[in-house]
């Protein structure tokens, strides 16, 4: 019964398929047969190599650990936030999704000047001591490396898991305190099992991002030990022009985390038909108060390197005021494409559009899958994260030398699909634990009322994905506007958009410009964020 | 929600139809990397001059850095539409060779020797940079003389250094020392003294000098050329470039016609305008000393030394730069 019914739900979601494989796989697969040449050659040495094994090791490490503590950092407060509402909660969630739009370069540089040793932090804290040398050394070491990737992805947890546990309805939870359990035995025995789906999907989203972190591992790392699959990849592809090597590591590391990803999908499951959300409590008394400790708590971590970067945007250095980079991002306007106003609407533009088809694909794929109980169709959609994008890139790069094209409209066309294959993967995982969520049974009264497949879709379980809808939107813009690299290969750099802009001021030594750049960036991501968010009253998260 | 979806499509896609430059034929397509193409590159102002002078009309091609433009004519082959590539660095020029055709410009005999890494002319360097530590002459140490003064004690965890297996600079530097000490003791006992002495390895040039600039570490490896930024535009000599009696490594990029071109006529104004008119432009914007000897420099290049004594990168085999990348990753994880 049910795999007849999901036949109308596969259909749906065979355009997003239909675009990853066009896009995605075709290239991979490109890619990957680079390592077969010589009979496999370059793939045995890299499967023979100590060093592959001790690369995985501190791969796994490093991705295990950041993901970890980020739940882990997440859940308590995800707890609080679905439980209860108080002033600015919204606020403080939308914020949350904010570090998401900042390059790579631009968090380091944001680091470096709130917690750096010559940072305002350490700054702070040597007037306070009266030391004249840093108190705290925080950079440069392997906590600095779980400092940033915590930073850069707590956020997916505690937006996922809050989001997922409001949608929880809580009558189990009461009905286990009547029966007279604790809170902690409620919480193992009755909540996580129901959240479990929703922390896995954070966790490894969160796993996927770090295992293909290099930027960051190595510049706050401060030690080649500290490498990634990813530095090795990238030194293969573009310093030593190891195209097989490059390809044999690819698929080591697209093994290992695809295995996770099979390990990570959560199993078939019974869904019961109570779909009542939960009502959120308004705190008063004690609660609020700890609502404004933990909001205060949450912005101390999130904003200061942000702020840091705005500040630098308006400040040298030396503390003086100035407005020259802001000088210098106008005078930049003389040329017809590639200014700051045009890197405003072409991220904007992209990023939009993007991300509309991205929710509106990642979610007939989520749905098909949760129908069919698939773990293949979510393994597939997600493999673009499992790639990295040194191997993403590489995979574009061959598309772009196959299309080979003059037409700026097919650049943005490519573009957009590219910034598409990126977010997708984002997208289904935010919405299949929704998709999940949605019992059996209500479709099955509704065809039972004589209605239709696709009416059924529209009017009852839509409405029940929309806050995932919304959440996948928000991340998925934000990832598509800090996107470069796919960027800059398929539009033959005639797509300028405002991450592009901030590389190229850097690259000409110009870190103010690109503070400032940075400053619209966050401003973009947060006027759409705000957009999104609001009216949206009866929304709760 | 659907109708504004594809109203919004069709916005998108009528902005970019309109967008579309002239994309006719007689074109000469260059293939050039990012931060020469972009409009605030020096090809914003140089294009529409060589445009308007010559009557030819240019499509440039961003495509990446040297490698990915590299990679990417020999994926195209004998399709690619490229006449012309620029920015191939001498280190990879071998890959590049095959697909170029010679030719021996009159503008030739306006650089020096020293520079001219392919003897056939395929390759025909247009602008150089020297790999250089630049200090901030204020942070209150003594002035490091050689590279052998930066393993010193007191410049521990004060110097920046950059990723060989990841960037072209920190690649500069692992050649560098290799030219100056082997491969042999000297080399090991100088990277050992500097995994010490690092602050941190960047895993590139942007990260590196943004540290540097945030007063992380006084010491950053860059180029001979740096200062000449920090003149120009926060009119400031503090930023110092540390020139080495026992020479510097030097970075060389070069222009080259691609073989079984149709507008060779073209192609080859082009190389020469580029080896003239354009080379003070490119110097500016790239933080490079043109090739041409002739040409005056602005008075800020006065703070851009120029080494007496030169290393070419692209002198050292590709076989040998790994094996020296394998001895480093050694060198430095040796305690790990």
């Amino acid at each position: 019964m049910r795999r007849k019914d999901s036949g109308y739900y596969t259909l749906r979601a065979l355009p997003g398929i239909l675009i990853l494989v066009i896009l995605f796989l075709i290239p991979l697969f490109f890619t990957f047969s680079y390592a077969f040449h010589d009979n496999g050659k370059a793939l045995v040495a890299v499967f023979s190599d100590k060093y592959t094994y001790r690369l995985l090791a501190f791969t796994l490490k490093e991705s295990l650990l950041s993901a970890l503590i980020s739940v882990a950092v997440a859940i308590p407060l995800s707890s609080f936030f679905s439980k209860y509402t108080f002033p600015f909660r919204r606020a403080v969630l939308t914020l949350a999704g904010l570090s998401f739009t900042i390059p790579t370069i631009l968090v380091v540089l944001g680091f470096v000047i709130w917690y750096g040793n010559n940072g305002f932090l350490n700054n702070i804290l040597m007037r306070i001591t009266g030391r004249d040398y840093s108190v705290l050394s925080i950079l440069y070491s392997f906590k600095a490396i779980i400092l940033a990737h915590v930073y850069l992805n707590f956020p997916i947890a505690f937006l996922l898991i809050t989001n997922g546990w409001t949608e929880l309805p809580d009558t189990p939870e009461k009905a286990a305190y009547t029966l007279g359990a604790g809170r902690a035995r409620t919480f193992f025995s009755v909540t996580l099992p129901r959240l479990l789906p929703t922390i896995l999907s954070a966790f490894i989203l969160i796993f996927l991002f770090c295992f293909s972190s290099f930027s960051i591992i190595l510049v706050l790392g401060g030690n080649p030990a500290f490498s990634t699959f990813e530095t090795e990849i990238y030194r293969r592809v573009n310093i030593n022009v190891d195209r097989e090597g490059a390809a044999a590591l690819s698929i080591f590391a697209f093994f290992v985390t695809g295995v996770m990803l099979i390990i990570t999908s959560p199993g078939r499951r019974e869904r019961k038909a109570s779909r009542k959300r939960r009502v959120l409590i308004k705190a008063t008394g004690r609660k609020l108060f700890a609502a404004v400790l933990l909001m205060l708590l949450i912005l101390l971590f999130i904003l200061p390197p942000m702020l840091s970067i705005i500040y630098r945007a308006f400040y040298t250095k030396a503390g003086a005021f100035t407005l020259r980079a802001w000088e210098d991002i106008a005078k930049g306007s003389t040329g017809l494409m590639s200014t700051a106003l045009n890197g405003i609407i072409n991220s904007f533009m992209i990023a939009l559009v993007a991300s509309c088809l991205a929710v509106f694909l990642g979610s007939g794929i989520a749905m098909a899958a949760a129908k069919r109980n698939s773990w293949f169709i979510p393994f597939l959609s997600s493999l673009p994260m499992a790639t990295g994008s040194v191997t993403l890139g590489l995979g574009f790069s061959l598309l772009a030398v196959v299309l080979g094209h003059d037409s700026i409209l097919i650049s943005y066309l490519l573009v957009t699909l590219a910034h598409l294959t990126i977010i997708l993967p984002f997208a289904v995982r935010t919405i299949i634990p929704g998709a999940k969520a949605i019992p059996d049974s209500l479709a099955a009264a509704s065809y039972t009322l004589g209605i239709s497949k696709g009416r059924t879709l529209r009017k009852v379980e839509a409405p029940l994905l929309a806050p995932y809808k919304r959440k996948a939107f928000a991340f998925a813009f934000a990832l598509s506007l800090g996107e470069v690299n796919a960027t800059l290969t398929l539009s033959d750099g005639h797509v300028s958009t405002l991450p592009i802009l901030i590389y190229r001021m850097i690259s000409s030594y110009n870190y103010q410009g690109a503070a400032a750049l940075g400053t619209l960036l966050l401003a973009e991501a947060l006027i759409v964020f705000a957009i999104g968010q609001g009216g949206r009253k009866n929304a709760i998260s | 929600m659907k109708k504004a979806l594809f109203l919004m499509l069709l916005v998108f896609a009528a902005s970019g139809l309109m967008a579309q430059a002239a994309n006719e034929e007689n074109t000469l397509t260059v293939y050039a990397y990012d931060s020469f193409a972009s409009d605030w590159g020096p090809a914003g102002t140089l294009i529409p001059k060589f445009e308007e002078e010559t009557g030819i009309k240019v499509n440039l091609v961003s495509a990446g850095d040297a490698v990915e433009m590299i990679s990417r004519v020999e994926l195209e082959g004998e399709d690619t539409r490229a006449d012309v590539i620029l920015g191939i660095t001498d280190d990879f020029a071998y890959r590049a060779y095959p697909y170029l055709e010679s030719y021996d410009s009159p503008i030739l005999s306006d650089i020096p020797e020293e520079l001219k890494f392919d003897p056939e002319n395929r390759l025909i360097p247009f602008d150089y940079g020297a790999f250089a530590f630049v200090w901030d002459s204020e942070c209150g140490l003594d002035k490091p003389e050689s590279l052998s003064d930066l393993t010193k004690a007191e410049y521990k965890d004060k110097v920046i250094l950059i990723d060989p297996r990841t960037s072209s600079v920190g690649l500069g530097l692992l050649l560098w020392t290799y030219n100056i000490y082997g491969d042999g003791e000297e080399f090991t006992s100088w990277w050992e003294a500097m995994n010490e002495n690092a602050l941190t390895i960047a895993d590139g040039w942007s990260s590196a000098y943004g540290l540097f600039t945030e007063g992380e570490a006084p010491i950053v490896l860059s180029y001979t050329t740096s200062p000449v930024y920090h003149v120009m535009n926060d009119n400031t000599t503090r930023y110092q470039a540390l020139i080495f009696d026992e020479g510097h490594e030097a970075t060389i990029e070069g222009i080259g016609i691609v073989k079984g071109t149709d507008m060779r006529e073209e192609a080859e104004k082009f190389v020469d305008f580029i080896l003239t008119e354009a080379q003070l432009d490119i110097a500016i914007a790239n933080s490079m000393y043109p090739v041409n000897s002739s040409i005056e420099l602005p008075q800020a290049f006065d703070y851009a030394p120029k080494p007496d004594k030169l290393y070419r990168s692209g002198a050292t085999s590709p076989e040998k730069t790994e094996e020296l990348q394998e001895a480093w990753l050694s060198i430095m994880t040796a305690n790990n």
